[in-house]
């Protein structure tokens, strides 16, 4: 039964993830020639930040609920990273939000580079806590302290950040269909991204690999899903559904790292089941987590309805003349 | 400075600049609505204008807002471990339910922002506007309900945690209804609504003071009615809470009382002191607390002096009090004003109509106006007085006598720097926040969106077909 909330839990940070390599995309974008790429990502850049940071406070609410006794080690672990990568998420929300009702032309670019530069730097710290929650290095468990240079600069988190930066590219190309240099990049940034991702698992978390070797027809299974998601692209034809495909596999792929991982943190050193809450507050979070996800699943469909799929009406007459 | 006390500087510093956006995002919505009803009902333009522009700025503080709530949420996680690793056994489940409050009003929100001119029934999008005032404030009930647990802690057995650390007889639902749940939600909801529609009732005074034509003048006013009607709605509950709490404390928080009330040692027929120390009344302190003249109020003397709270706590609460009861006053006189005015100008036979009602009015009345803009000033102040009242009065204790705060603050040297980090981007953002939100919403602005209306107008009565308002308005 252990297994649930975590996956639960890994869920919710996939979701979270699969939002924010979104993001970080059209962060990258806006960084690199705003002007060029403004028109792609204005659109969906609102709903998506504004969705994410949700996920990321559900994320770590859950975390806490789920995981009770490590939350003191936790917080006390990631200190430094956490609080630096959240101040600097409020700048970055802070600056979308001026953003986007600015009207010159001057700050609005200026404020959406201060947006995309943030959330490149949010993503680096975000990735090396994550990163390091696998392999556990440049973090002491023992004195819950973490050493700077290592946590940072160490070879599983560099490769990763490599990889996650190529598969940021995949998913950016094709969602915002960004056609530079040939079709085929995105492809080329797929498998670019995967060896960043196979070799530092092999050479530093050899029980994920040992993993990956015994569920490997699961990775099949979603790397078909990227190939059907690109041919669809290629094809242009089914745009939208090759896009979701996307997405799908995107999150597949992180619930997969998650079967991978299971039931440890940090390398084995925290076995995840024997910290799992469980009792009458499990209970109640299952209750309310099925309830407050369909209501969440409703306004969502509402929300999307509403935005891509109907028309502005004719607007209705409005009298200045009641006025003074 | 040691770690402790940077923990409790940061933290203090985030959550008093979060508690100001929040106030502004809980009242923002309600008075959004209202705008839109009464635009869409009396076919007014300027309160369909209002509303519209309400909702950009209720974007820019949610956004602002949901970046300081979650670097907060981050903040206790990591500078109060040790605590919140009690609260997540404990006290999880309205943080839990929050999170989903949170997440319906982000996209409550999205749906009223990007369908103004996509719902053709009006009731339904207004119907999405009231859902982000609802989900927006229930993610403050439910805050205030960990916080209440904080000071009457329930919902596991209290003497076996004591004894050996241990955590049973968990009943995770009890959080939600511990002894003070219900007035601290009263005062403390009833108190941030107060005050950010005040804060929004001084920005239409001071707009409304420098506003030069009769139709900003109009648009301008149409924004102070709304904000003084939920200003004066949102007073009961605070002035009824605030009462209801003093007697909470004696029973529940005894130490907490005598510090606010200053009582050194527990005494019978005890004066009560109004506003603050000039006026005693004897006995009153005692009646107000037990119902008896004779009755014995806490004193501090009956708890070892490690226990106290810091003192200042006093002065704290008497200028929480004293504002309070200032803007009480100014409430009724502004409610007496505007009645004795609606009266006046439906008497057809009164030929001379009294001046000083129109001076008090805080609507038309140019001293009253002046008054709101210090009042709103007097009001963030009283808020952010009550919640030190609150916080500091809880101490040494973070959950009232089971746990102290210095021993689960993190004691980690990067505390320091780190802290200091915090304060200087909330500042940064805070400062920033306001000189956008001054040039987002101009007052030029005002006036070229009165004209899209009036150029759609004329287009209607000619039969052609006017541009949408969502075009007009971006």
């Amino acid at each position: 039964m252990s297994a649930i909330p975590f996956f639960v839990n890994y869920g919710i940070l996939a979701a979270f993830l699969v939002l924010f390599l979104v993001e970080v995309g059209m962060a990258f974008l806006a960084v690199l020639n705003y002007e060029k790429f403004k028109g792609l990502i204005m659109p969906y850049i609102v709903p998506i930040w504004e969705v994410n940071g949700t996920f990321a406070v559900f994320y770590v609410v859950n975390l806490e609920a789920t995981y009770p006794s490590l939350v003191p080690a936790v917080g006390t672990l990631f200190v430094a990273p956490l609080i630096f990568s959240f101040v600097i998420y409020a700048v970055h929300n802070g600056f979308l939000a001026y953003s986007e009702f600015i009207e010159k032309k001057e700050p609005e670019r200026l404020f959406m580079v201060i947006y995309g530069i943030s959330t490149l730097i949010v993503a680096f710290v975000a990735v090396s806590m994550l990163t390091s929650s696998v392999s556990a290095i440049g973090i002491s468990l023992k004195t819950l302290s973490i050493t700077s240079y290592t946590f940072f600069l160490n070879g599983f988190n560099i490769m990763y950040f490599i990889g996650i930066f190529f598969l940021v590219l995949t998913i950016t190309f094709i969602l915002f269909s960004v056609k530079i240099i040939s079709k085929l990049l995105p492809l080329v940034f797929l498998v670019i991204a995967l060896v960043f991702f196979f070799v530092p698992t092999y050479i530093y978390t050899h029980y994920i690999f040992n993993n990956f070797l015994h569920y490997y027809p699961v990775f099949l299974i979603i790397f078909l899903l990227y190939v059907v998601s690109f041919l669809l692209y290629y094809l242009e034809r089914y745009r939208l559904v090759s896009k979701a495909l996307l997405v799908l596999a995107s999150y597949a792929s992180i619930m997969y790292f998650g079967v991978l991982e299971y039931p440890y943190f940090f390398n084995g050193a925290v076995n995840a089941s024997a910290a799992t809450v469980s009792g009458p507050i499990s209970v109640a979070e299952d209750y309310i987590t099925v309830i407050g996800g369909a209501s969440v699943v409703i306004f969502m469909s509402v929300f999307v309805y509403l935005s891509y799929f109907v028309k502005e009406e004719k607007i209705k007459k409005v009298n200045v003349t009641n006025g003074p | 400075m040691f770690p402790t006390e940077m923990d409790r500087t940061a933290i203090a510093y985030s959550l008093g600049i979060h508690i100001l956006f929040v106030s502004i995002s809980l009242a923002l919505p309600i008075i959004m609505v209202v705008a839109e009803y009464i635009g869409f009902k009396r076919n007014n333009a300027y309160f369909d204008l209002l509303s519209r522009r309400m909702s950009k700025a209720m974007v820019l503080f949610f956004a602002i807002g949901t970046a300081s709530g979650i670097a907060v949420a981050v903040e206790l996680l990591v500078l109060w471990p040790g605590f919140m690793g009690l609260v997540a056994s404990v006290a999880i489940l309205p943080f839990y339910v929050e999170v989903f409050a949170f997440f319906m009003e982000g996209i409550a929100l999205g749906i009223y922002i990007y369908s103004w001119d996509k719902i053709a029934n009006r009731y339904l999008h207004m119907f999405f506007g009231a859902m982000i005032a609802f989900f927006a404030n229930l993610s403050g009930v439910l805050i205030i309900m960990v916080n209440a647990w904080m000071n009457t802690p329930n919902g596991f057995n209290i003497s076996a945690y004591l004894e050996n650390g241990a955590l049973t007889g968990l009943n995770p639902l009890s959080v939600f209804g511990t002894p003070s749940t219900l007035i601290e939600v009263m005062h403390g909801l009833g108190s941030t609504l107060f005050t950010g529609a005040f804060l929004i009732l001084t920005y239409f005074a001071i707009k409304f003071l420098r506003a030069k034509s009769t139709e900003l003048k109009y648009y301008f006013k149409s924004g102070l009615k709304i904000a003084l009607g939920l200003v004066s709605i949102t007073f009961i509950p605070v002035g009824l809470g605030g009462t209801l709490s003093m007697g909470m404390l004696g029973t529940l928080e005894p130490a907490k009382y005598a510090a606010l009330d200053m009582n050194l040692v527990p005494h019978s027929n005890a004066y009560e002191y109004l506003f603050g120390w000039k006026v005693p009344i004897p006995g009153l302190q005692s009646i107000l607390l037990t119902g008896k003249s004779l009755g014995i109020v806490p004193g501090l003397s009956s708890f070892p002096k490690s226990d106290w709270p810091p003192l200042f706590v006093h002065t704290t609460f008497d200028l929480m009090t004293i504002f309070g009861i200032i803007l009480g006053v100014f409430i009724i006189v502004s409610l007496i004003a505007i009645a004795t005015r609606y009266y006046i100008s439906k008497s057809r036979n009164l030929k001379r109509k009294p001046r000083l009602s129109r001076i008090f009015d805080p609507v038309t009345g140019s001293f009253m106006t002046y008054a709101t803009v210090f009042m709103g000033a007097i009001a963030m102040i009283t808020l952010e007085l009550g919640w030190i009242t609150d916080e500091v009065g809880r101490q040494p204790w973070i959950v009232y006598d089971v746990v102290k705060t210095y021993t689960v603050s993190n004691l980690s040297g990067w505390v320091i720097p780190l802290g200091i980090f915090i304060m200087v981007v909330y500042s940064f953002l805070a400062v920033f926040t306001v000189f956008m939100f001054k040039r987002i919403l101009t007052d030029d602005d005002i006036l070229l969106k009165l004209k899209d209306y009036q150029s759609r107008e004329r287009k209607i009565s000619a039969g052609e077909q006017p541009a949408t308002m969502a075009e007009g308005s971006k």
